[in-house]
């Protein structure tokens, strides 16, 4: 296979933890700052192979999911990043997910350094936790308490208007 | 052929989660990740997350957050920025606050007195960072404090000291011009006052031939400095005391000449480097009000002609000149110019006590559709903050460029 030294890779493949492909183009694959990183690093080493890149962290489901959101967005690359059409598209994407996969696609986003993504699901998840109480914010976060009730009490008088 | 470059890969690689995938159906993400949502979320919502466990009342408590919480909830949350805070001055112990929406249809959000007002009869000033500077300059012993309203903090500054060769048949008067803000470059909130001096004696209150003098508070030292003297008397309208943030860290005052003298002045105070400027004022055709506001990113000059009631708009240039921009009128039903709402809309009191916001370019004015009988002293933008004054060099670390851009909330 000849080489170059200018080469220019348009498609990569990555592979999921469940050890599933998928063929991406390297448009779609640049809105991930990891992925890009591995094709900018092959492209310097001047190879023209189809890449393979292994994402050990990230299941095929959740795969599907980041990709659909990278494959939207890098249609819109060239757009200011404001577009009214992609914010609503981002919405309802989210909208569709429980919390077990907004977890999932969060760290598949922090994970592949796709920073809009991860930002988008981080305020997702922040909305949807406003105004909640203590008790539902513990079930949710699956976080046992550790303070004494005595401790919970001081605190909670500090600013006893929040709990109003 | 397939070549893997999983090697490649592992060093750019900086942000691996390394928590397992949630399988309790909720969430289960990384301390990080975690931080992440949280600065995302109101106030009144961390103060009570403190409760949930030891770690996160850990994370809601630490500076770094507090700071991230600064950047990332004024950033994304959009519902801020049509919110503002009139402020009516009703007694000597009372200020009423209101909260206002604006952006879509104006409404009344709250209406409620500042309650628990530390400091019994203060002028207040702010928010920078949520925090307000309040002064107490009523009875013979001066108060001054920083105050966070959400967590009810409040941190007493000491006295300002006297300046080494004041005459001593002289005083200070109550009467100062004051501003709160925050220095991008040394990352501290500083408080700055122009105090102006009266003889001991009443009867010799005319004869006082001494100009204000610029004073400096620094948070992160807790200390006062002594940067000068003005170059001329200035009569001081103490409760129109009025600063505006500015882009590069500069605060304006106007201090008021009083009706006989001809000379209003605008004294600028530039945070980074701690100097002050006298600017003088257009020459404006009198009896009229008067206001600073900000105008596309330019300190803008009002005057309100009492008995025509045109509203006459300038704006200061870089060199420090002043451009007449606007003429608009006659408005009738107005009593004053109060300030600016965003960059390009003015805010004006009417006889009767209602908001109007007004745009000079199309001079149509509207109705906030909200009432008070009393005199507005200010409009602010409304922003609360877990900004903690126990310990000053934290607190001044809570901030970095980026949030002294986003900072800039003045209406």
């Amino acid at each position: 296979m000849a080489s170059s030294s200018s080469s220019s890779l348009s498609r990569v493949v990555v592979k999921s933890s469940d050890n599933n492909l998928f063929v991406v183009n390297k448009k779609v694959a640049s809105q991930s700052q990891l992925l890009k990183q591995c094709i900018d690093n092959m492209e310097e080493k001047g190879t023209n192979d189809v890449i393979l890149i292994p994402l050990s962290n990230v299941t095929s489901n959740i795969l599907t999911l980041v990709l659909e959101y990278c494959e939207k967005h890098a249609d819109f690359a060239d757009d200011d990043n404001n577009n009214q059409e992609l914010k609503q598209w981002d919405h309802e994407f989210l909208k569709k997910f429980d919390y077990a996969t907004l977890n999932s696609l969060t760290m598949a986003a922090d994970y592949m350094v796709t920073k809009s993504l991860l930002n988008l699901c981080c305020q997702f998840i922040a909305d949807s936790i406003k105004d909640l109480t203590v008790q539902q914010i513990r079930q949710i976060f699956d976080i046992k308490n550790d303070f004494t009730p005595q401790e919970e009490a001081d605190i909670k008088n500090e600013n006893a208007w929040a709990f109003r | 052929m397939v070549t893997s470059c999983r090697n490649d890969c592992q060093h750019v690689s900086t942000m691996v989660a390394t928590s397992k995938d949630g399988d309790g159906g909720g969430l289960c993400l990384s301390e990080d990740l975690i931080i992440e949502i949280l600065s995302r979320l109101p106030v009144a919502d961390l103060l009570r997350y403190r409760c949930v466990c030891k770690s996160w009342y850990s994370v809601i408590s630490c500076s770094d957050f507090i700071s991230k919480h600064l950047e990332n909830y004024y950033q994304n949350d959009r519902s801020w920025h049509g919110c503002l805070l009139a402020l009516y001055y009703v007694t000597q112990a009372e200020l009423n606050m209101f909260e206002l929406s604006i952006d879509e249809t104006p409404k009344v959000l709250a209406s409620e007195s500042l309650e628990n007002r530390p400091m019994y009869g203060s002028f207040i000033c702010g928010p920078c960072d949520g925090i307000y500077y309040l002064f107490n300059g009523c009875d013979g012993e001066r108060e001054r404090a920083l105050w966070n309203p959400v967590t009810n903090e409040l941190k007493a500054l000491p006295p300002v000291f006297t300046k080494p060769d004041l005459p001593s048949n002289l005083a200070y008067s109550i009467c100062e011009a004051f501003g709160f803000g925050f220095d991008p470059l040394s990352k501290d909130y500083k408080v700055v006052v122009v105090k102006c001096y009266c003889s001991e004696d009443y009867e010799l209150a005319e004869t006082v031939t001494l100009p204000a003098s610029v004073f400096v508070y620094s948070l992160r030292t807790d200390s006062w400095t002594y940067c000068g003297d003005l170059s001329q008397i200035y009569e001081f309208d103490m409760p129109s005391n009025q600063c505006y943030r500015f882009l590069d860290g500069s605060y304006y005052w106007l201090l008021s000449s009083g009706a006989k003298s001809e000379n209003d002045c605008v004294i600028s105070f530039d945070m980074t480097i701690d100097a002050y400027q006298e600017i003088h004022t257009p020459i404006y055709e009198k009896p009229a009000s008067r206001s600073l506001a900000i105008y596309h990113n330019s300190v803008a000059y009002l005057s309100f002609h009492e008995i025509k009631k045109d509203l006459v708009i300038w704006m200061l240039n870089e060199e420090g000149l002043w451009t007449k921009k606007f003429t608009i009128g006659p408005l009738s039903g107005i009593r004053s110019p109060i300030g600016h709402w965003k960059d390009d809309k003015l805010l004006l009191d009417s006889d009767d006590g209602r908001l109007i916001l007004c745009d000079p370019v199309t001079q149509e004015t509207r109705d906030l559709g909200f009432h008070s009988g009393l005199w507005c002293e200010g409009i602010f933008v409304y922003r609360e903050s877990l900004v903690s004054l126990k310990d000053c060099s934290q607190s001044c670390q809570c901030h970095d460029e980026a949030q002294a851009h986003a900072e800039n909330n003045r209406p």
